[in-house]
């Protein structure tokens, strides 16, 4: 008997299971399938949720009801609130998570859904057929078999979601050795490329790597310095009040120039210098061989030894990632203060991994060339587990509107991170692992945690997507700040010199909103929405005057992206366009004239050719 | 000379020649002797050198053909006639740069630049936009450019990397750098002043009371018998405009209603129209009848535009009035305290009817015009209203920063402020400007766990 179900999501990682998720809640019949279910929504690298531009991505997911924010708030054993002096715009969140927790609340999430079915095994090809998809399913013991595996199963999905993370014919490398693998000690994804290249795809390779873990009882911890997370400790779900479990702090240490003499005599060996790895490796995240070679005037640079859980003592030195031979790793890590005893549980490697140029989506995260397949996370060139858990939330959500004939939503650039990150994704493709950066928001001051539910609730609510408790919620926090608004413009406050409303004292420098309201206003009860209203009223006092000011400077940009382009136009038809133009313009078929001038290469000359023809057909469609 | 650019136009070169060798065996940018045909009838038409470039090696960027016919509108005409008949089409003014562009043989600015060079009608017009052409301007943006990449990446990286070491710049240090390049775009911006006169022409407004000659003064300006000239006031009523070249400077020259208080309607509408004149003027001429006895009106009228300024005494062939306004005298060496000129060449007697002292206020009236180096050919020049305005909103924003930054501001509000002027420079020559500023944090920060 063949089964057909409404979405089939390959892969049960951060992008997976938010997909599995939003798609079940729309009332679609999800499976599930992983390599090992065990696995779930594993942090294969650093274990920390959030941080500048990807809490805020966290954020935007919790607020339109995805689960990144109440696992990560469940899970978390440290809080903190980066940047809180630079300005509301970056404020990021980041906890530390305890991983294995953090994997079992996603886990409970997923089995204790109806609409979800889950499968372990290896998907070796998705193939069209009918109106949906053919997926071949290997059991764990097939596909790690040399020849190609046998498939035991074969089963139908009207849409299919991939996200196969590190996976796609992975490739770990420590030292010159390398093996097959998606991650340490999970097999990799084989076959699967063929059949994506199969079905059209036109495939790269990118590279990132992670540190070697260490055994905390060999750790000598008094040797460096503690940082504790904060208190109160800032959440990241708008339902969550406090943490779950009890807080543990991190410790920072550094390397030392008996460090960077053993990574340099190991350089011979390195998989990255001596040109065995050809995918390009994140610029922002680079191995310790890189600082090195690329910083040789530096004698020092920061490691965080971050915990991976409560019930573990492997701990993460943040800041030495690196693909170096197993012996340079020993020798290198007890160079560092602080973990010269220091046990290796894991050594650290680097894994290059098939991506697929994601210019070939729509910003709905459908294929172009197949209709009805949405890929979400790595295999979109991205890296980390907000990028993938945001994307998984979207192609989630508009597979299920797939299925149900709606059209897709697309989240725009003046709305969310994460429509700046499809739309980058979906326009201009990326060359190396695509983070999340704020300075890649043209509405920064806009976007910021603080309003995420704002910007994003009602949307959530309007498609289904927000549940009657956060509605309730969202709507109390809503009514507070817009009561206190009104309370503070009316309400007349002492000044030192006269009275003045309270709106004018608050808009002052140096003036907070506890000195003008103080224990007047009445509390909700609850500390953390108390804290949460006095901080969006702040924020929407002190800096009216700068969010408009950016409004307007990227209001052009804005409107633009209100000019609809219809999606078959010919751009052979349209006057001026050299070849290149039009070649760039009919690959991505940009949605909005907004989205075609930020193509690559794309100049004001050629964008304003196209606005003439659309104004055109606009006025001919009107004649007639 | 026939230029075929485009996909097709080797092909459709082909069809109407008679080459040595099949065109796609030709090298390129090697002259051929080759028969122009019509392929109608197979009759020779002219014979012609025909060269080809291949994209993207060409102007284009694209597949080019080249034929140089013999001279003469005729034949030139027949193979352009030959050549839309196979499936050319002719160019639009400025496609083949536009294409150039649009290819990326050429940024943005100097594309322009090309486009101002194919409407030049003045030498000055020509020599500042040769020099845009040249990238002088575009490597002064670049300069512009990259030194606020350098800024706003610091600032930057602090911000995405808040636990790397990023040494952080000092307040107080960052707006005195950021105010030094805001005085370079201002500086740039502000030789619009001289570039707007370059491209669009110098508006110089005669101005003066009814009858004190100025239509005369504009028939001697202009050298021609544009203007009526009659005995009776208030005969020029719309202001009448003569394009004039003075030394390569394009100049527009404006002939006003007279200045005073009338209760005609009509009269009145011509007072509108010379007051919008005087507004926008770039330089004015008043010209005063020194003749007849001094009137206060004149005094009132100098003062709202002496400073660019030249008074005219007129009707030197005739006798001076006695007692007339102290002004009135060159000699007396008093003038306005606003003016730009030096007191010889602020008052000046001349006759518009002798033509007498005409040149030497037409030298002045140049002096105030082009007082800035750009008179001396040096200067780099803006003459493109959009690169104006781009220049004038980094210069905006720049001021904003330095403003947020003294007044404490979070690090996110300045570096909006920087970012939205470092996207009104991109504009200019078309950049991206995130990718920039990331590209220049990880090149020069060590930064990521």
């Amino acid at each position: 008997m063949e089964d057909t179900f409404d979405i089939a999501v390959v892969g049960a990682g951060h992008a997976g299971c938010e997909a599995a998720l939003a798609a079940a809640h729309l009332g679609c019949s999800v499976l599930l399938v992983t390599l090992d279910l065990g696995k779930v929504a594993t942090m294969s690298c650093n274990p920390a949720v959030g941080g500048i531009g990807k809490g805020h991505i966290v954020k935007e997911i919790d607020a339109l009801g995805g689960a990144m924010g109440l696992a990560a708030d469940h899970a978390g054993i440290q809080f903190r609130l980066l940047n809180r002096s630079k300005g509301p715009a970056v404020r990021g969140t980041r906890c530390q998570a305890d991983m294995k927790e953090y994997s079992d609340y996603m886990a409970g999430l997923l089995v204790k859904n109806p609409g979800i079915a889950l499968a372990a095994g290896e998907v070796t090809n998705i193939s069209l057929r009918g109106v949906g998809f053919e997926l071949e399913l290997a059991p764990m013991a097939g596909a790690r078999a040399a020849g190609a595996p046998a498939p035991s199963g074969r089963l139908l999905a009207r849409t299919v979601v991939v996200t196969t993370g590190t996976f796609l014919d992975g490739l770990m490398h420590t030292g010159l050795q390398n093996r097959p693998g998606g991650r340490l000690g999970d097999p990799a994804s084989r076959w699967l490329p063929a059949g994506l290249r199969a079905l059209g795809f036109e495939l790269g390779r990118l590279k990132t790597g992670t540190c070697p873990r260490l055994d905390g009882s060999t750790i000598d911890f008094d040797a460096m310095r503690r940082q504790d997370g904060e208190d109160p400790p800032p959440m990241f779900s708008f339902l969550s009040v406090e943490p779950q479990l009890p807080q543990r702090p991190c410790h920072l240490t550094s390397t030392t120039p008996a460090t960077h003499t053993a990574v340099r005599k190991g350089l011979d060996r390195s998989p990255l210098f001596c040109g065995i790895i050809k995918g390009r490796g994140p610029r922002y995240c680079p191995s310790i061989e890189d600082k090195v070679v690329r910083f040789p005037g530096r004698d020092r640079h920061v490691v965080f030894v971050e915990p991976e859980g409560l019930g573990t003592d492997e701990y993460y030195p943040n800041g030495i990632s690196t693909s170096l031979p197993e012996d340079v790793q020993i020798e290198m890590v007890h160079t560092i203060p602080g973990l010269e005893n220091a046990k290796i549980l894991r050594f650290g490697y680097a894994v290059e991994y098939d991506f697929v140029f994601p210019t070939q989506l729509f910003a709905s995260l459908m294929a172009k060339i197949a209709p009805g397949l949405f890929l979400a996370g790595q295999i979109n060139g991205t890296s980390g587990y907000e990028e993938a858990a945001g994307q998984g939330l979207m192609a989630g959500l508009n597979a299920a509107r797939f299925v149900r004939g709606e059209p897709p939503v697309i989240l725009r650039r003046d709305q969310a991170y994460i429509g700046v990150m499809i739309d980058d994704l979906v326009t201009a493709g990326t060359t190396e692992p695509y983070r999340m950066f704020t300075s890649r928001a043209e509405h920064r001051m806009s976007l910021r945690e603080d309003n995420a539910d704002v910007r994003l609730t009602p949307l959530g609510r309007q498609i289904d997507l927000v549940d009657d408790a956060r509605w309730d919620a969202f709507n109390e926090k809503a009514e507070r700040v817009r009561a206190v608004q009104a309370r503070l413009r009316t309400q007349r406050v002492p000044d030192g010199i006269g009275t003045v409303p309270a709106y004018d004292l608050l808009r002052r420098p140096g003036v907070r909103y506890r000195d003008v309201c103080g224990p007047a206003m009445e509390s909700s009860g609850n500390s953390t929405l108390d804290r949460a209203v006095e901080n969006a009223v702040e924020i929407l006092v002190k800096f009216e005057g700068y969010i408009e000011r950016e409004r307007q400077r990227a209001g052009k940009i804005a409107d633009m992206d209100g000019v609809a382009i219809p999606e078959l136009l010919d751009y052979k038809s349209v006057p001026g366009l050299s070849r290149e133009v039009v070649e760039k313009l009919s690959a991505i078929r940009p949605a909005t004239l907004g989205q075609a001038a930020r193509i690559p290469g794309m100049t004001p000359a050629a964008v304003s050719m196209v606005a003439i023809f659309l104004a055109r057909i606009r006025s001919v469609s009107r004649e007639t | 000379m026939v230029r075929l650019s485009g996909r097709r136009s080797l092909e459709i070169a082909a069809s109407v020649l008679k080459t040595p060798a099949p065109v796609g065996q030709l090298r390129p940018g090697r002259e051929y002797v080759v028969w122009v045909v019509d392929p109608a009838t197979g009759r020779d038409v002219d014979q012609a050198v025909f060269t080809i470039r291949r994209a993207p090696r060409s102007y284009t960027g694209e597949d080019m053909a080249e034929i140089h016919v013999h001279g003469g509108r005729a034949v030139a005409a027949r193979v352009l006639g030959l050549l839309t008949d196979s499936g050319a089409r002719p160019a639009q003014a400025g496609e083949f740069t536009m294409r150039a562009f649009a290819n990326g043989r050429m940024d943005l600015a100097r594309a322009e630049a090309v486009a101002q060079i194919v409407a030049a009608d003045s030498r000055s017009q020509l020599e500042c936009a040769s020099r845009v052409l040249s990238g002088e301007f575009s490597s002064k943006l670049e300069q512009l450019y990259a030194a606020l990449v350098d800024l706003l990446s610091a600032i930057e990286a602090r911000i995405e990397f808040p636990e790397d070491d990023v040494p952080e710049t000092r307040p107080d240090d960052l707006a005195r750098r950021l105010d030094g390049v805001r005085l370079d775009v201002s500086a740039l911006a502000a030789t619009f002043r001289e570039g707007r006169m370059i491209a669009q022409g110098a508006r110089v407004v005669i101005a003066g009371r009814p009858n004190a000659g100025k239509s005369s003064l504009f028939n001697a300006l202009s050298g021609g018998d544009r203007a009526i000239v009659t005995e009776i006031p208030g005969t020029t009523r719309d202001p009448i405009e003569a394009v004039l070249d003075w030394d390569g400077l394009p100049v527009r020259l404006f002939d006003t209603a007279g200045l005073r208080r009338s209760g005609d309607r009509i009269e009145m509408l011509g007072l509108e129209r010379a007051e919008r004149h005087l507004e926008d003027a770039d330089a004015v001429i008043y010209v005063i009848d020194r003749s007849l006895p001094a009137d206060p009106e004149d005094a009132e009228n100098l003062s709202r535009f002496a400073e660019h300024c030249v008074v005219a005494l007129n009707k030197s062939d005739l006798p001076p009035a006695t007692g007339n306004w102290r002004l009135a005298t060159a000699d007396s060496g008093v003038q306005p305290p606003a003016s730009r000129l030096p007191p010889p060449a602020f008052t000046l007697r001349c006759s518009a009817l002798t033509g007498d002292g005409v040149p030497e206020i037409r030298r002045s009236v140049m002096g105030l015009l082009v007082a800035g180096p750009a008179a001396a050919g040096d200067a780099l020049v803006i003459t493109n209203a959009r690169h104006y305005a781009l220049l004038r909103e980094a210069e905006t924003a720049l001021r904003q920063t330095v403003d947020a930054l003294h007044a404490s501001a979070t690090e996110d509000l300045v570096a909006g402020d920087v970012t939205a002027a470092l996207r009104a420079l991109g504009q200019i020559t078309g950049k991206d400007v995130s990718a920039d500023v990331l590209s220049e944090i990880f090149s020069k920060f060590c930064i990521g766990k």
